[in-house]
């Protein structure tokens, strides 16, 4: 028998949520836009009372003596507890569906390929990105925890992943035919590259098969033919050549440098001449105070290599992997306008987007 | 924690405020759920608005900390 509910209708907020939800979101308005300047009052007043900072080390402890620091980072780190602990509550009241639904059918579209004896990277095994208990890939619920704490950020403004329709409508290119989307999670990239070139073979990789089920499933309810693979992406399961355009999005800060440098290098190999690859991340602001908070934003949230990889000369890490030509340009989605971020009172992560051609 | 003065000592530990607050943020969310249903009740819960009076809410609640 087949489930009468779709994956979309299952994941989708019940009345009773909505409230817990958008608190979720007070929260974080309250923490940037009312925290964080409190934050920098006392900052620039403990300036104005010292010499000005040299280094890195002088602002980190002007700021770890700042009255609101510790304030500033508890409720960050409750935020986060707080959004995967209600969401893991809602996905366990749904178990019994999710499973019966991402059962697989015959009349899936695209292409589902999972390794029998898949081995993880260690630190995928061992860090609990973003504080997700357990992490994306060991169970379904993993994945449907993944997929409805994903759309918290944006309620109402990204519920159907509206961000990476944008990402996929300002790709420059002719329509390619071969894509590849790297760590493609549950899809949000991959659903807006098939989207914007219907015609294309998209495939997406991921560590996380509970994540290319689910994704699978969301792009058969939408009409989608994408192919989804299990896979690492140090170790792209592709021959030279094979793909005219990759995109990864928010996806190289999440790994260790080396980790980076062998993506890079295996994205080189699998392009063909003249191919594109495409990164979306966020770097840093450039100003101390910021950058030393986005810093220990990384590490509340657990991810551990944020701040190297922001650090990192990432143009310079594309030519090393094999590209011809590699650059980068601030990006401007919804919501973000150029020059938000100089207005050093916003707290504003500001988007980057690399693209380097073969 | 010393037990030797249990009518006067301090009995939580620095260590035990993360957890304190943490009640207290569980207290708040069960108030927030709880006040978007009275606005059903009243006739008052304009969906559109729902972010608008919880970001009020969550502004007044958290006004110590800012």
């Amino acid at each position: 028998m087949q489930p009468s509910q779709s994956i979309s209708s299952i994941l989708d907020w019940q009345e009773s949520e909505v409230p817990r939800v958008r608190m979720l979101l007070a929260m974080r308005k309250f923490w940037s836009s009312k925290l964080y300047p409190r934050l920098r009052d006392e900052y620039e007043e403990a300036l104005d009372s010292s010499e000005a900072p040299t280094s890195a080390e002088e602002v980190q402890s002007i700021v770890e003596d700042l009255p609101s620091m510790g304030k500033w980072a508890w409720l960050d780190r409750h935020i986060q507890d707080r959004l995967w602990e209600n969401v893991a509550r809602m996905v366990e009241e749904r178990s019994d569906r999710i499973t019966a639904c991402l059962e697989p059918r015959s009349d899936d579209l695209g292409s589902l390929t999972l390794e029998t004896d898949m081995t993880y990277p260690k630190y995928y095994e061992e860090i609990d990105f973003h504080r997700q208990k357990g992490g994306i890939w060991r169970d379904d619920a993993g994945a449907a925890i993944y997929a409805m704490g994903a759309r918290v950020i944006h309620i109402g403004k990204n519920d159907t992943f509206g961000l990476h329709d944008i990402f996929a409508r300002d790709l420059e290119t002719d329509p390619p035919a071969h894509i590849l989307d790297l760590a493609c999670g549950f899809g949000k990239t991959t659903f807006s590259l098939k989207k914007k070139f219907p015609d294309a073979y998209v495939e997406g990789i991921d560590l996380s098969a509970p994540c290319l089920r689910l994704g699978r499933r969301m792009a058969t309810e939408n009409g989608l033919e994408i192919n989804w693979r299990q896979g690492d992406i140090e170790k792209l399961p592709y021959d030279d050549a094979s793909f005219d355009i990759l995109t990864t999005t928010m996806t190289l800060h999440e790994l260790p440098l080396e980790s980076i440098a062998n993506s890079l290098s295996e994205a080189a190999r699998v392009l063909k001449p003249g191919g594109v690859l495409v990164a979306l991340e966020n770097p840093l602001v450039g100003e101390p105070l910021r950058d030393l908070l986005t810093h220990y934003h990384s590490q509340i949230i657990l991810e551990p290599f944020h701040f190297d990889f922001r650090r990192a000369d990432m143009e310079k890490y594309l030519m090393s992997a094999g590209f011809g030509e590699a650059s980068s340009k601030a990006w401007f989605p919804f919501g973000n306008k150029p020059g938000i971020e100089k207005d050093l009172r916003n707290w504003v992560t500001p988007w980057c987007w690399y693209e380097a051609i073969k | 924690m010393s037990l030797k003065d249990l009518a006067t000592a301090q009995l939580l530990e620095d260590s035990d405020i993360d957890q304190m607050a943490r009640v207290m943020a569980n207290m708040l969310e069960e108030l927030v759920s709880l006040s978007e249903r009275v606005a059903v009740l009243e006739g008052a819960a304009d969906e559109n608005s729902m972010q608008e009076r919880i970001d009020a809410m969550i502004e007044r609640v958290l006004e110590p900390f800012a």
